[in-house]
């Protein structure tokens, strides 16, 4: 065969050595536009698990890379003047011009040619070879060549980062966090050889030009970035640049990575952000894999492009999608910024769903021991471990503790036993004997005419309180979204007209094409609804329940009000946000001064319509600081079914992000909901901060 | 019995489906699904952009007029023919936990299934369903020499050259050893699939009794 590569980078010339050592006979040609020795960037890293695959497809390269390699195995993390060191992470770094070095002499040896100072113009030139393989990197111009049939998209990741290096080698992999006038500067850094670190520096763009970095130099952005890390350098050590611009991570995928003779590797086809370090691994991962379907489909190049395809887009999908989540993280880290060292580390290590509980004990014990008693401590001391609270010096933290679902949380003079929170779709009754802290309701209608279907229960139907686990009704009134058939057979099926009971929403719109018309809720209506919240309420209490819910969530008659997509009204309860929220808080008004003082109350929100013309972020989450001040104490964090249609995204643990949202940036309690489907995973949720408590959704 | 739901009148649609289930003792199981082919839209009539929309009423329609509002036979079934929905991505999630009794995986690895069927069943959650979605899944296969084989793969190849670069990912995904079988029912069954359906790539009778002896021997 005669391959062309273009672009001498790891995925290409690795490429280029692996098919020569299969066949010496395929005549390969590396064309790279810039000098052997030229480089950017820097170290790399790779984590341990990538490397048998490296030993395997080429252990002579394997050998001399390895050699190189700076390895470590904790990881710090620098925040609040503080190091909080996690072990078990094992990751290499390697200078990124010694690995081409490594990967150029080893082709050259093979006798692969290599031509460098080689500007690519076009890629019409290659195309009589057998194959063409695009390894030209993020701004590849074999993918801009052939972006009809391989369909890329490029979207700017909105933060900035720059890669600088630090003229001394760090320990090990080290993420600094640094408060300053204009905002939070990271910098994520690793050794890379006994001299050097590689330094990320990562900024938010309001924060990139409140910095005046916009407008500074090279030089000058040097000096500004070294002074923000000096104290975390040390004295007298410098920071290097090397054309080290602040740009915007692009984040980089192609519905196809092949078309006819032409065929992408590495970060022409795809990127990963770098805060999870994957880059060279997922390009040289391509390289192997690539080299080793051509292989196995000898003369059949087309079968041989889609194998590669096919193994590896998945792989790089479930990296990127690792990658978004990371770097998500990294732009909204301010809202962690009250957490404590402990937490805060424990945080960045759980980012992805990836890592858990139980990962986290198998590389650190010790570290998680710590982070277990800590958790007990600020759970059982003061106030309980409310969001943001350090609870520091309240309570002696234990030498050993159960894992943090396990621990218990107070809420006014409530005391959860556990976070382990269960909300079936059904007989709730059947649960009581689970071991889960509170069994959450379905829906309990305060009216005959707030029933979902003829089997939703209203307050006067519920048996006394159980003692032992804590029951929280749900209580709410079903708006346009009652009068339906039980859910057996589907959701929102309507009765037939003559079993049909009349509904009431914010705005007469049907909740669906098949679904009868409500009426608008009038102010008589609005009377009648908040009478029947508190006597509901004060009967609930008579039962002996001792915290409730009100329902404010998809789309039954209270969300109807919040949301836009449901409510149309031109009075005082339509419009902007105070108007939309002005029913909803007066029921709640009402019945937290029907409640006991001492007894808490929560609320089930939708805090996203995940349609378009739903509620905006800003608005869900001051209505959530709303709420909290009328007397919420407690929010279950829901999303969707304001509208029928809607996009969700039922990904692992979909329903943690959400709830962080709540919990952090408005600084309340909160409950998660959505695929938590083990008790590892609760504990990482809850350990984490990212809920207070957890719905678990068992099989 | 799957078809493309929004290209289908659906009284028709349901009386058609009633007389199957009369006609098969009860043994209908309707999947609908909204197709991958803009042209079967267009040759159609139909508007492409409003599909998932007529889907979701047309499930419920479909319930409806089972249940009294239409003329000519009953179903067997006391709730009229099972539906399952397929479709990856939210939307599709939605209207499956929303309107169906379950969910069809499109094929592919194990992987792939486990993946979908966790979000088909946190969809059922989501959407207030008691009990659990229906599992299906599906795989193309073809069993026998090396030249029989490769007709197998010509032939989805063929059915799926409208798709482009997916036509030989699909033909790659082709099970063509008795061991992959074996290897792919396993693994469905442990990631909760309830039903697999193994559809064949070659038009010929001997193909299913090797498939019979794929699966009927030991392990």
């Amino acid at each position: 065969m005669r391959i062309d590569v273009l672009g001498g980078g790891p995925a290409g010339l690795y490429f280029a050595v692996l098919m020569k050592k299969a066949d010496p006979g395929h005549e390969i040609r590396v064309f790279e536009r810039n000098a052997p020795d030229a480089t950017f960037g820097f170290g790399v890293v790779f984590s341990e698990g990538s490397l048998d695959q490296l030993e395997d497809a080429d252990y002579e390269s394997y050998l001399r890379i390895t050699e190189s390699f700076v390895r470590w195995d904790p990881l710090d993390v620098r925040y609040w003047g503080t190091t909080t060191r996690v072990r078990g992470n094992a990751y290499s770094g390697i200078e990124r011009k010694q690995l081409l070095r490594i990967l150029q002499e080893r082709a050259r040896g093979l006798g692969v040619e290599l031509t460098f100072h080689h500007e690519i113009a076009s890629v019409e030139p290659h195309l009589d070879a057998d194959l063409v393989v695009g390894a030209d990197g993020a701004n590849s111009l074999t993918r801009r060549t052939f972006a009809e049939a391989l369909h890329p998209t490029v979207r700017l990741h909105p933060s900035r980062y720059a890669w600088f290096a630090a003229d001394f080698a760090l320990p090990v992999f080290t993420y600094v966090f640094r408060e300053t006038p204009w905002g939070l500067f990271q910098a994520h850094c690793y050794p890379y050889d006994e001299r050097r670190s590689t330094m990320v520096v990562l900024v938010s763009e309001p924060t990139w030009r409140r910095a005046g970095l916009d407008e500074m130099d090279e030089a000058e952005s040097l000096a500004f970035t070294q002074a923000v890390f000096q104290e975390d350098l040390g004295p007298g050590r410098r920071m290097i640049s090397n054309r080290s611009l602040w740009i915007s991570f692009p984040w980089i995928s192609c519905r196809s990575w092949h078309h006819g003779n032409v065929v992408l590797v590495g970060d022409a086809a795809h990127t990963a952000h770098f805060s999870v370090g994957a880059g060279t691994r997922l390009a040289m991962e391509d390289a192997i894999a690539l080299a080793r379907a051509l292989v196995k489909w000898k003369g059949n190049r087309e079968a041989a492009l889609a194998e590669y395809e096919l193994e590896r887009q998945p792989a790089v999908e479930r990296m990127q999608e690792a990658a978004r989540v990371s770097a998500a993280y990294f732009d909204s880290l301010e809202r962690y910024l009250g957490f404590e060292p402990l937490q805060f580390t424990y945080q960045l290590m759980t980012r992805t769903p990836r890592i858990t509980h139980h990962n986290l004990a198998l590389r650190d014990p010790e570290f998680v021991r710590r982070v277990e008693a800590r958790f007990w401590a600020r759970a059982t001391g003061g106030d309980g471990a409310g969001p943001g609270e350090d609870g520091e010096g309240r309570a002696e933290t234990p030498l050993v503790a159960p894992p943090p679902g396990f621990a218990p949380l107070r809420l006014r003079s409530l005391v959860f036993p556990n976070r382990i929170a269960l909300a079936p779709a059904e007989d709730w009754q059947r649960e009581l004997a689970s071991g889960a802290g509170l069994v959450l309701t379905p829906l309990v209608a305060v009216s005959p005419e707030g029933r979902v279907s003829p089997e939703t229960p209203l307050a006067e139907d519920l048996p006394p309180a159980p003692a032992g686990v804590v029951v929280v009704p749900s209580l709410g009134h079903a708006g346009r979204r009652g009068a339906t058939r039980p859910r057996r057979l589907g959701v929102d099926l309507p009765l037939p007209p003559a079993e049909r009971w009349p509904l009431v929403s914010a705005s007469a719109l049907a909740y669906a094409p098949w679904m009868p018309a409500p009426a608008e809720l009038d102010a008589e209506g609005m009377d009648r609804i908040v009478e029947r919240f508190v006597a509901a309420a004060r009967r609930l209490r008579r039962l002996g329940y001792r915290v409730l819910e009100l329902d404010l969530s998809r789309g039954y008659l209270l969300a109807s009000f919040l949301s836009p997509l449901s409510n149309r009204r031109v009075d005082e309860h339509g419009g902007d946000l105070e108007e939309r929220l002005r029913f909803p808080l007066r029921v709640l008004g009402a019945v937290r001064a029907e409640w006991p003082e001492d007894l808490p109350l929560g609320v089930a929100v939708s805090i996203d319509d995940l349609a378009p013309g739903g509620i905006a972020e800003d608005e869900a989450l001051e209505a959530v600081r709303r709420l909290a001040r009328a007397g919420a104490d407690l929010f279950r964090v829901l999303a969707g079914q304001t509208v029928p249609e809607s996009r969700p995204d039922y990904g692992r643990l979909y329903g943690a992000a959400r709830s962080d949202l709540v919990r952090n940036r408005c600084r309340v309690p909160t409950i998660a909901s959505g695929r938590i489907t083990t008790l590892d995973e609760l504990h990482t949720v809850v350990a984490a901060g990212r809920a207070d408590l957890c719905v678990l959704d068992l099989g | 019995m799957i078809l493309i739901g929004p290209l289908r009148s659906t009284a028709l649609l349901a009386k058609q489906a009633a007389s199957l289930d009369v006609l098969s003792g009860g043994r209908l199981v309707l999947g609908l699904g909204l197709g991958a082919r803009h042209d079967d839209y267009r040759t159609a009539g139909v508007d492409h952009r409003r599909r998932g929309r007529d889907l979701a009423q047309q499930l419920v329609r479909l319930r409806l007029l089972w249940e009294g509002e239409l003329p000519g036979p009953r179903p067997v079934q006391p709730d009229g023919p099972r539906l399952l929905v397929g479709g990856l991505g939210g939307p599709a999630y939605v209207r499956m936990a929303r309107y169906s009794d379950g969910f069809v995986h499109n094929g592919g690895p194990p992987r792939a299934f486990a993946a979908a069927a966790a979000r088909a069943r946190a969809a059922w959650i989501d959407a207030g369903r008691p009990g659990r979605p229906q599992l299906w899944g599906q795989a193309y296969w073809a069993l026998g020499d090396g030249a029989e084989v490769e007709r197998g793969r010509d032939e989805l190849r063929r059915y799926y050259a409208f798709a482009r670069g997916h036509a030989e990912q699909i033909a790659a995904g082709c099970l063509t050893t008795p061991q992959a079988i074996k290897d792919l029912v396993r693994a469905y069954e442990d990631e909760g699939c309830d039903e697999l359906v193994l559809f064949p790539t070659r038009p010929a009778l001997e193909q299913l009794e090797r498939l019979a002896d794929a699966l009927g021997g030991p392990g």
